[in-house]
């Protein structure tokens, strides 16, 4: 029974964090594209789309990207938390474990937008000019290719 | 009848009646739902600002309303610790506070509106203690973003509520609780500061911040 009980809070844990994992993805999207950092972006560019039966095309930019991605991670989850208790009536996390699994979550969410855009926008984004620090590079180059520039590069040249 | 018990009645009262409101209520009330939501929001905020100065001021208030929310969760905690138990300061109005049964011990079963029923005291709300807090940090730094979030505090507290397993009380005192909260989170920043600045730095050398 002990072990059931285990079993089952193990699976609430993963789920979860699962959850908050796909929220963040969709959120850092969404405050990515509104602030301009294009080195965060999974979907950098626009593309224009004929929805059928119309015969008008739309152009679809990064702002409308990330919201339709927004659509599809953050809703599903926040809509999962919100009938939690009544799909679990027994699953609760206590609150440290839930705040420990919500950073690490939080943490692996941005660690993977940093990699997956990185990977997505190197040969998209080149610049080599760019002076900014922190996060306002990003809006110029992605998160590998200003940490590889600052630390790699440069201790190399020197 | 007490003013936290007319108002328990009050707004308890409002439930009951239509059985989709109780169930978007219960949402609300939900242990995870108002406190990720919030969160959400400051992941938001700590990408979402096109200005990068007004964006680390964002970045500032958020790792303070983390820190609030911390400690206050962790001040309820010990206050628990404290004082919940039969042999905890017996006889006192301590015990009778921190003791207090949830208001569905009390008054029966039919003020619980689709919500399932904590076994721990009622006293604080440990959910208003962390909503207000993390809320309250931010409204200190960014009054837009930070009404928001009070807005949020207060929807989630009220459902509590509404649905039974708080009285306003608990709610006040969670309130308490967060503002002490925030009180020593900025305290903790202005006295290490520069740890602070470090952390800072660091983060902005990473490209994770400002």
């Amino acid at each position: 029974m002990d072990q059931v009980i285990e079993t089952s809070k193990s699976v609430l844990s993963w789920e979860y964090s699962f959850l908050v994992f796909v929220a963040v993805l969709g959120v850092i999207q969404v405050a990515a594209a509104n602030s301009g950092l294009k080195g965060l972006l999974f979907a950098p560019g626009a593309v224009r789309i004929r929805f059928w039966p119309f015969r008008r095309r739309w152009t679809l930019t990064s702002i409308h990207f990330s919201y339709l991605f927004a659509a599809v991670t953050v809703l599903p989850a926040l809509g999962f938390f919100f009938v939690w208790n009544s799909h679990n009536a027994t699953g609760i996390i206590q609150g440290s474990e839930q705040a420990g699994l919500f950073v690490l979550s939080t943490a692996a969410g941005g660690i993977f937008s940093l990699f997956a855009s990185s990977f997505i926008n190197q040969w998209r984004l080149q610049s080599n000019k760019t002076r900014a620090q922190g996060l306002e590079a990003l809006k110029e180059v992605t998160w590998y290719q200003a940490v590889w520039r600052r630390w790699v590069r440069n201790s190399n040249e020197s | 009848m007490s003013l936290d018990l007319r108002l328990f009645s009050w707004i308890n009262g409002l439930g009951g009646h239509v059985p989709a409101l109780d169930r978007l209520v219960s949402g609300l009330a939900d242990d995870y739902f108002m406190i990720i939501a919030m969160c959400l929001v400051l992941v938001g905020m700590w990408f979402g600002t096109r200005e990068a100065a007004e964006r680390a001021r964002n970045q500032m208030a958020v790792l303070k309303a983390m820190a609030s929310l911390g400690i206050a969760s962790g001040f309820v905690a010990w206050a628990n610790v404290i004082f919940v138990g039969d042999n905890k300061f017996p006889g006192t109005s301590l015990h009778e506070i921190f003791n207090r049964s949830r208001p569905f011990v009390q008054l029966g079963p039919t003020v619980v509106h689709g919500f399932y029923q904590p076994t721990d005291p009622s006293f604080p709300s440990n959910l208003a203690a962390v909503v207000f807090g993390l809320a309250l940090a931010i409204w200190l730094m960014n009054k837009r973003w930070g009404t928001w979030l009070l807005g949020m505090a207060f929807v989630a507290c009220f459902a509590r509520v509404y649905v039974g397993i708080h009285y306003p009380s608990d709610i006040l005192g969670g309130f308490a609780f967060a503002v002490a909260g925030v009180a020593a989170a900025y305290f903790l920043f202005w006295a290490l500061s520069p740890l602070v600045k470090l952390l800072k730095w660091i983060l902005k050398a990473l490209y994770l911040a400002g």
